[in-house]
């Protein structure tokens, strides 16, 4: 056995003490004693050694990385959701199960049919359709209309777009560089951030905007484009604040939340007691107060973990986040295939982008948007398209191995 | 009594979060961000200086397509493959002509490396490490 | 090449996340301690609840505020309706607190220690007990009474002891019932005569004339033949071009000093300011207690007298408009100074703290706070507030058997009915109680303020 694979087995022991030990207290939390979390536990941890062995029997060298780290969010958040609310955990544990799935075909698949993404027209407009559908039959959930209902199951389809976005993206841009044609994908750009925006999921638009940035930069090398695109933010955040009420609450209580907190910023107040009043290792898992905290499972994920576990906890998840995309960069820099380091790039920093506007907004570094923490917050959309987005990226970096 | 054992094991639950990442950066370092660095090699025994690293699958022998290129007339032209997998790193006969020796013995099948084993291919030896 | 480009992603993404970390650390060690005391954390109120909340009660040992505990569940009870909900506050789960709950909030629940949190954390083991009580100054019959005297018009009254600084009734109209704080929430947060406002001590309102004791007090000091001097009024003052009337342009001719306080004549102070100059004037605002921050039980808002930059805010100052503001208790003020041979006791509202034994842990002592004019000047002025109401334009604040000495003054509102005012106190020749009222936007000092003023001394002094 290699150093790494020692290591490796390491971590994955790790991770499973580290749920074991969680849910045994969430078993412990209920005076009868509870059995039902330590299921749980297990059948977790049972799904991620099925995903890990599937890995390495198919020799995927290094990538079980990308596998334990975010299957370590997956297990922190899926504590917390069960800490929070029994009935979500049942729920994304199916997902994560899925996801894990998920992540595991697409890394394969993706190596033989990438190429087959090549249509960048079609998938472009595809996503328009599937945004502008959303907004037509959609329904709303917490602010924004960006949900759709089908038999039952409500899903996000903005989520799905984040994918195709991305293709699309890599695809046009590696062959067309020119003004002209950064002109016609900024068009394509905003018009996915004005369906956003006519959905209210502001922090969504403001993600492929920004991630449209880093394609553009990233294809043309011209600093320009970067400029020109962060002077149209804000031009377009200044025009918002000024035009659309529910902005300006946003802003206004990011600025100064104690004007108004049983009211408009009692989200980001809460919040920020949480944060705080969880020191520097936690409050205690299952001793903090999460009922005080709206959309505690999903948005604001981040404050309830920062509470019960600590901050120590919460800055290293932070970085464990900052090693998936930093990964993801050098992979695509030690590349020589065009689209890949375009789509490596591109699909890393949308998710970096997504973590760092929902830790900023949950902490008040920035104004709170509607954004899940990927693979930590409950919900299957987000988690089964940051897996799907993970495996491409695993998938792209395997190449380079060779 | 709750509260007890739960303030208790948040120290516990800390110091295993960053075991795990401590863990992440310990490979990082051996492996490289996206595992591109070597985990193994095979290191030549007359001079114990030449490395050949080991990244995945690798083809040995005296043509000059293979991964490492033995110069003997005694190799064939292609002798042995060494594949890698999850648990580790396994050599394979390729239908030589005078056979591959793990540690003296001739293999017949797929057989697993340890590290310090030493491997001949006719009369050149090599050490794999990992 | 693309490489590069990559790079430069991958530098601005770990600065960007360095950023994040280096805001969250600051905020661990710095900002968190501060933020978590706020009164909205709930996490505060769950230890809170381990604990009894003391009572406040007021002069004579009457609840106002109290726990009562029912078997497992305890509530707090407020005691006197709509009266006193801007003067005692709430201590709520959802919306925070205010006023004496909120300002004594750490006594009543027994708390020495800045920080609640470490305090807590040291008494796991436990419930604390009981909070102390806070026994106030105040008269809950005369707080009552005063509020109802208001009739829910939006005003205010400030009822003090000249001679201690206790302060009897601090009457907020129209108030709002503490125990009905959850229920009525959202009228009162947005009710249009801000109930939840305390207008006696955060209020600010042009005084009009009863801010006129000032350059009385000045001219009383400083020119030696006051009382020899004729003042011409026609009923108009003209200043650098500016008009500046008497109320309803009443001349009042040829008076003296005495007979222009009696009517308040505008023309005669606006001279008097004039000749005492900016100077001077800001000097005496500044002896009563104007531009000073008053140390006081509960938030207040300064009290301001701008210094005038020209001869017409020199002279429209003197008549206590232009930018002059006033809140009602530093007009009460004002008027403690004459009552009480020129001191004016330091005003406050908690007597004492107590433990739940009974035994008082802390008591308050009266205290000198300004020494604004002399006792003879005192006295001087006394005998005017007196003419005032017995012939002058406070003659609606007689009562029958007690000398009531008085000043009314009706402030001019832009585009608004002038404010109403009246300060004064009785018996004049030992005075036991000072009145300062304001009603907002009610019109003449004398017809709406005084009968107000009137109403509270005979309650006090029956």
């Amino acid at each position: 056995m290699t150093k790494a694979s020692r290591y490796y087995r390491v971590m994955l022991f790790t991770l499973y003490l580290f749920l074991i030990i969680c849910f045994l207290l969430l078993a412990l939390r209920s005076t009868p004693f509870d059995p039902k979390p330590i299921y749980m536990g297990l059948g977790y941890m049972a799904i991620i050694t099925i995903g890990f062995i599937t890995m390495r029997i198919f020799a995927l060298n290094g990538d079980a990385m990308l596998f334990l780290l975010s299957n370590f969010l997956c297990g922190i958040g899926l504590v917390m959701i069960y800490r929070v609310d029994e009935e979500l955990a049942y729920r994304q544990f199916i997902w994560i199960a899925g996801g894990i799935a998920v992540f595991i075909v697409i890394t394969f698949l993706f190596k033989y049919y990438g190429h087959m993404m090549n249509g960048y027209k079609i998938i472009a407009l595809l996503s328009l359709v599937l945004l502008a559908v959303t907004i037509i039959f959609g329904k709303e959930h917490g602010g924004s209309t960006n949900w759709l209902m089908i038999k039952g199951i409500q899903f996000q389809p903005s989520e799905f777009v984040k994918i195709l976005f991305c293709l699309a993206s890599a695809s046009f841009l590696k062959d067309h560089k020119q003004p002209r044609d950064v002109l016609i994908y900024t068009g394509f750009v905003l018009m996915v951030v004005l369906l956003l925006f006519i959905q209210k999921d502001l922090g969504t638009a403001i993600i492929f905007f920004l991630t449209g940035i880093v394609f553009v930069y990233t294809a043309t090398g011209k600093p320009a484009y970067p400029a020109i695109g962060l002077a149209m933010l804000a031009v377009g955040a200044v025009a918002s604040y000024l035009i659309f009420a529910h902005v300006r609450v946003r802003f206004d209580a990011w600025l100064n939340p104690w004007l108004d907190v049983p009211g408009k910023s009692y989200q980001i107040v809460q919040s920020l007691f949480a944060i705080g009043a969880g020191g520097l290792f936690g409050s205690g898992l299952g001793l903090g107060h999460p009922e005080y905290i709206p959309a505690v499972a999903t948005d604001l994920i981040f404050s309830i973990m920062v509470e019960e576990f600590g901050l120590l906890v919460g800055l290293a998840v932070i970085i464990i986040y900052l090693l998936i995309f930093v990964r993801a960069f050098l992979s695509a820099m030690a590349s020589n295939n065009a689209s890949k380091q375009l789509l490596l790039t591109g699909i890393s920093s949308m998710l970096a982008f997504q973590t760092f506007i929902i830790i900023g907004g949950v902490t008040k570094f920035i104004p709170l948007t509607g954004v899940t923490l990927p693979f930590v917050s409950y919900g299957g959309s987000s988690i089964l398209t940051s897996f799907c987005l993970l495996g491409i990226m695993n998938s792209l970096s395997i190449g380079e191995v060779q | 009594m709750y509260e007890f054992l739960a303030g208790l094991f948040k120290w516990v639950l800390a110091s295993l979060v960053y075991s795990f990442l401590f863990d992440t950066i310990q490979i990082i370092r051996l492996t490289g961000w996206y595992g591109e660095k070597a985990s193994a090699c095979l290191i030549a025994d007359d001079d114990g200086k030449t490395r050949y690293e080991l990244k995945g699958d690798t083809v040995i022998g005296r043509e000059g397509d293979c991964d490492i290129v033995l110069n003997n007339q005694f190799v064939s032209l292609k002798h042995a493959g060494i594949t890698k997998n999850w648990r580790g790193f396994y050599i394979e006969d390729l239908k030589s002509s005078n056979g591959t020796r793990v540690n003296g013995r001739i293999i017949k099948k797929r057989k697993k490396l340890s590290d310090g084993d030493i491997i001949a291919f006719g009369p050149i030896k090599l050490t794999y490490r990992s | 090449m693309m490489k590069r480009n990559i790079r430069n992603v991958l530098i601005s993404t770990v600065l960007l996340f360095s950023l994040l970390i280096g805001y969250l650390l600051y905020f661990e060690i710095f900002t968190k301690d501060t933020l978590l005391t706020s009164d909205y954390n709930r996490r505060l109120w769950e230890e809170e609840n381990k604990v009894t909340r003391g009572n406040i009660v007021d002069r004579n040992g009457k609840a106002i505020a109290e726990t009562v505990t029912e078997g497992n569940k305890k509530s707090r009870v407020y005691h006197g309706g709509a009266s006193i909900g801007p003067l005692i506050g709430y201590n709520n789960k959802q919306y925070g607190r205010a006023g004496i709950e909120a300002a004594y909030n750490k006594e009543l629940l027994g708390m020495k220690t800045k920080d609640p949190l470490t305090l807590f954390k040291q008494d796991i083991l436990g419930i604390k007990g009981r909070g102390y009580d806070v026994i106030l100054t105040i008269d809950s019959d005369l707080q009552e009474t005063a509020y109802d005297a208001f009739g829910g018009e939006k005003g205010a009254a400030v009822a003090l002891n000249p001679k201690t600084g206790e302060i009897l009734a601090l009457v907020s109209s129209p108030g709002f019932d503490p125990d009905d704080i959850d229920k009525d929430w959202e009228e009162l947060k947005s009710g249009k005569n801000s109930p939840l406002f305390n207008r006696a001590v955060q209020g600010l309102y042009p005084p009009g004339s009863v801010f006129k004791i000032i350059p009385l007090s000045a001219s009383l000091e400083n020119i030696d033949d006051l009382y020899d001097l004729t003042f011409h009024c026609t009923g108009s003052t003209d200043v650098d071009g500016l008009k500046i009337k008497d109320y309803n342009g009443t001349a009042h001719g040829n008076i003296d000093i005495n007979r222009a306080v009696e009517v308040s004549c505008n023309s005669t102070f606006i001279n008097l300011g004039l000749r005492l100059g900016a100077k001077d004037m800001e000097e005496y605002a500044g002896k009563f207690g104007f531009n000073k921050n008053l140390d006081f039980d509960l938030p207040i808002k300064t009290s301001v007298y701008p210094g005038p930059s020209s001869k017409r805010e020199l002279a429209l100052s003197s008549i206590g408009q232009a930018d002059v503001l006033a809140s009602p208790l530093q007009m009460a003020m004002v008027a403690s100074a004459v009552a009480n041979d020129g001191h004016i006791m330091h005003p406050y509202i908690v007597k004492g703290i107590a433990d739940s034994e009974g035994k008082v842990n802390y008591n308050r002592q009266d205290e000198t706070y300004l020494l604004p004019i002399s006792e003879t000047t005192a006295q001087q002025i006394k005998d005017m507030m007196v003419n005032v109401v017995k012939k002058g334009t406070g003659t609606a604040a007689r009562i029958s058997g007690i000398t009531v000495a008085g000043k009314t003054g009706t402030a001019e509102v832009a585009g608004k009915q002038s404010h109403a005012w009246f300060i004064g106190f009785a018996p004049a020749d030992d005075p036991q109680i000072v009145v300062a009222v304001i009603v907002e936007n009610g019109g003449s000092g004398g017809k709406v303020a005084a009968p107000i003023a009137r109403h509270i001394i005979s309650e006090y002094l029956k």
